[in-house]
């Protein structure tokens, strides 16, 4: 084979390792603002600051939260995942489509309606006999557990998919019991699927905002809520929240292994379903029935309530139309925006060994350790520092324009999921066939074609699921919506967040059903999307 | 080109979402159209004001929506439920702040942006509507509505007789367990400025950290305490009076009641202010004015007192027949008291309770 031109082979090679770095610079853009923040943050009140010894009991309690919620998620995600693809039984489609969608579900919203249901006199609680209230660390777990095992059934389900039938089934052959053939097959194929899937948990729990301040845990950003006036405080719990990455980067390198170059040599056949063996089916319904019944049905049926009582006592509900279209806009925007700055890196990661791939991957993952409100108070203050560089008091400035198109909130949507579509993207392009590509390299098809034909179909699946992670997570978002919107813009997560805030209870049921709806449609399109 | 052929089929669902908001009832339409309305004409239609709001959407929508149709002002708003965010925000913006009126659901904020210059001098005939205590010294800031600082208890577990009869009295033994507060809400962090006026720094350090020996849930709001108190979490907290009506509103059968402290002039009794001030930077004063007007016109104080079950400001508007007369009761504390939010920060600081 005639070597390419030397010139034309760097080219290829620096320019997605150019762009790669180039969107990972962008990351450092809030952090700019951050430090604009704590040099020129006019304060309201001299209050002490945050004392650091107070800080590394939450930094230990943020990791435990982080890393328990984890395993949880990983184990019941995975099993469900296993489930839904490798077996046949009773209601499979149906329960598998219901389990992920607690994942529309807000955590603050879903921390609320568990918190009420399993107090003494909550519908669970009263009958379960608890005499307490259902909050800490505890209910954390439960509620955190709740919203993200959705993330790694999807993920887990999309490499499932991939898996080769062949060996698995002559392993079956050979007599192998499910369970040998799942240590000995399945897992090890997991492994890098499970490190992104624990980007994401770990990274969502230690970020998550609302539910612990709803249930009382204290956490970092448990902390943060309450100092969230103070700029320097911020900043200083900023500080631990970067320092609880450390660990969980580790842990995920741990995980991850040597697995990353395991890729598909041809297209798999994909594995058939077999009939699920009797004495799993409980253990299965059971998982099914956990993440139904209390992160859909709880919630789904406390918010029917919350509508019909509001219907009951002839209350109003506020008018949403223009809410909803802000909500699709900016989520529908924001998501594919992810998905297009995520695609860069997955894809130049995913298909070879750079000098600092590692540190690259590192700085993916490491952006979804900031907290929303860390990334809003970066952004405004980025924005008020260009402002005033900007303004020649002629009037408006290309800022304010910026700002008022909404761009802002899409690059801190960027900036806040950017590793969640990473992680989505990454197991799915590792998947892909490199000899069918190199075949239709040697025949004469151009990169494009090559792109359209061959890349795309095969990444398909991970796109869908990346697409849908990053939807939900951004209907769902609050901080970073609340601070960078533009003015008179309001979005369905805030409504929900406002209404149920000051006891509105009937608006926040109808905004919450309308969020559930929606994340219901795209799953729907995307799942059709998948059989076509 | 499957992806967009997917979407034009799922139309119909998106378009379910749609219906469904387009049924819901119009919150936002109008009370009635006030009999001294000026029709807006396509001139005025054209004007705006941006206001930053700390008081809910929910709460004070349809009020913007009124005002919009009677005078062609359209309001642009930025909503914060956390009023400190929203003041921080309009302090760090400064000269660049597009807000032309900031409204406050505590008034402690309005204080220590009148005392940063933030705010512009209110006119003497607007300032005249309602009582001295609830406006600024300065004139910087108006209170549009009140908020009654109470207790909210179980009736089946705690009889009415058995409550304290002073704040102070909160701290025996007996409620060990039993209580709720939410130590980083503003209205408490306001109601502590207030203790440290009335009891002395020495006194409200000491009720605090008696209280929290009783080891009270924390709570994030007033209304989860209120639900608490319902479901049965606790049975005591210490929040606003309206939320219980509210949350009645929607669901009469919730198991909670208010309570102020029978002794008059109790620090336990405190009324709150939501409040109203022009931004000094703004280049529409006239038109902010009027939005000041509309909220304190008699007919938004009946919208407060009767929507909202809050107490009006304004002399002479009649409260909601719900809420109880407690004027009586109340201890008077000066705004500026209440303003010093960062000496009461560094207080609850220091006693771990932020």
């Amino acid at each position: 084979m005639q070597p390419a031109p030397p010139a034309q082979v760097s080219l290829k090679a620096f320019l997605p390792v150019a762009g790669t770095w180039g969107i990972l610079a962008l990351a450092v853009v809030p952090l700019l603002g951050m430090f604009l923040a704590l040099q020129h943050s006019p304060t309201l009140f001299d209050t002490p600051p945050l004392a650091l010894t107070d800080l590394w009991p939450l930094v230990g309690r943020t990791l435990g939260l982080a890393l328990l919620v984890s395993a949880s998620a990983l184990i019941l995600g995975t099993w469900l995942a296993f489930a839904q693809v490798r077996y046949d039984y009773f209601g499979n489609g149906l329960l598998s489509l219901l389990s992920t969608l607690p994942l529309a579900v807000p955590s603050y919203l879903l921390a609320a309606i568990i918190r009420e249901n399993f107090a003494p006199r909550g519908s669970l609680g009263s009958l379960l006999g608890f005499e307490n209230a259902f909050m800490g660390f505890e209910a954390a777990l439960l509620v955190l557990t709740l919203s993200c095992t959705p993330y790694v059934q999807i993920l887990v389900a999309a490499a499932l998919r991939h898996t080769p039938a062949g060996p698995d089934e002559a392993a079956r052959t050979l007599g192998a019991t499910p369970w040998r053939r799942f240590v000995a097959l399945t897992l090890p194929r997991l492994r890098p699927t499970w490190a992104f899937a624990l980007v994401i948990v770990a990274f969502y729990v230690i970020s998550d905002f609302g539910a612990v301040a709803l249930l009382d845990c204290e956490v970092l950003t448990w902390a943060l809520y309450q100092s969230r006036h103070a700029p320097p405080d911020a900043m200083r719990i900023g500080f631990g929240l970067v320092a609880c990455t450390f660990p969980v980067l580790a842990l995920i390198r741990l995980l991850h292994g040597q697995q990353q170059a395991q890729r598909q040599l041809s297209e798999p056949r994909k594995l058939t379903k077999e009939p699920m063996p009797k004495h799993l089916l409980a253990p299965t319904y059971l998982a099914h029935f956990f993440m139904v019944s209390l992160g859909l049905f709880l919630p789904l049926i406390t918010i029917c309530g919350w509508v019909f009582s509001g219907l009951q006592q002839q209350e109003s509900f506020a008018q949403l139309g223009g809410i909803i279209s802000n909500t699709l806009i900016y989520t529908v925007t924001g998501a594919l925006l992810t998905l297009v700055a995520a695609l860069l890196p997955a894809y130049t990661l995913a298909r070879g060994k750079h000098r600092h791939s590692g540190l690259a991957e590192n700085a993916v993952y490491a952006t979804s350790a900031v907290p929303g409100i860390l990334i809003a108070i970066g952004i405004f203050f980025l924005v008020l520092g260009l402002n005033r560089w900007w303004d020649n008091g002629s009037g408006v400035t290309w800022v304010e324009l910026v700002e008022s198109a909404g761009l802002f909130l899409l690059f801190g949507y960027v900036m806040r999921f950017l590793s969640e579509g990473y992680a989505a993207l990454k197991p799915a392009i590792l998947n892909i066939d490199l000899r069918q590509e190199e075949s239709a390299q040697t025949l004469g098809a151009s990169s494009a074609r090559i792109f359209q034909k061959i890349t795309l179909p095969a990444i398909k699946p991970g796109l869908k699921a990346a697409y849908l992670l990053l939807f939900i997570a951004i209907a769902k978002e609050l901080p970073i919506t609340l601070m960078l919107t533009p003015l008179g813009k309001q979005t369905l997560a805030y409504r929900i967040f406002d209404a149920q805030q000051e006891g509105v209870l009937p608006d926040a049921g109808l905004a919450a059903l309308l969020l559930l709806l929606m994340a219901l449609c795209v799953q729907l399109i995307l799942l059709n999307w998948k059989k076509t | 080109m499957l992806f967009p052929q997917m979407i034009l089929r799922r139309v119909p669902l998106l378009g379910i979402i749609l219906a469904l908001a387009a049924c819901s009832k119009n919150e936002t339409k109008p009370i009635k159209e006030p009999t001294d309305a000026v029709a807006a004409t396509k001139n005025e239609q054209r004007d705006s004001i941006t206001l930053y709001s700390g008081r809910s959407q929910v709460l004070i929508e349809p009020l913007l929506t009124e005002f919009t149709q009677r005078t062609g002002i359209k309001v642009d708003v930025r909503y914060d439920k956390s009023t400190q965010n929203l003041a921080t925000r309009l302090l760090s913006e400064g000269a660049q702040s597009k807000a032309d009126v900031f409204f406050a659901q505590d008034s402690g904020y309005l204080g220590a942006l009148a005392k940063q210059n933030v705010l512009a001098q209110l006119p003497e005939a607007l300032l005249a509507l309602v009582p001295a205590t609830h406006r600024d010294a300065q004139g910087k800031w108006i209170a549009t509505s009140g908020r009654a600082r109470v207790l909210v208890y179980d009736p089946s577990a705690v009889q009415p007789d058995d409550l304290p009869k002073t704040l102070s009295e909160l701290t025996d033994s007996k409620w060990k367990d039993k209580l709720g507060w939410a130590p980083g809400n503003a209205s408490f962090q306001a109601h502590v400025s207030a203790l440290r006026h009335l009891w002395g720094e020495e006194k409200a350090a000491e009720w605090l950290s008696k209280i929290k020996d009783l080891n009270p849930k924390t709570y994030p709001k007033n209304s989860p305490q209120v639900k608490g108190v319902s479901n049965g979490e606790i049975q005591i907290g210490w929040v606003n009076h309206y939320y219980l009506h509210k949350l009645k509103a929607a669901n009469p059968e919730l198991k909670a009641a208010n309570y102020s402290f029978s002794q008059a002039q109790d620090a336990g009794n405190v009324m709150m202010l939501s409040g109203i001030g022009i931004v000094s930077h703004s280049k529409k004063k006239e038109a902010a004015q009027k939005l000041v007007e509309h909220l304190l016109s008699e007919k938004s104080q009946q919208h407060f007192t009767t929507k909202i079950y809050e107490y009006p400001t304004r002399t002479g508007i009649k409260a909601n027949a719900a809420l109880p007369d407690i004027s009586s009761l109340m201890s008077h504390v000066p705004q500026e008291h209440l303003a010093d939010v960062g000496g009461t920060l560094k207080m609850l600081r220091d006693l771990k309770l932020q």
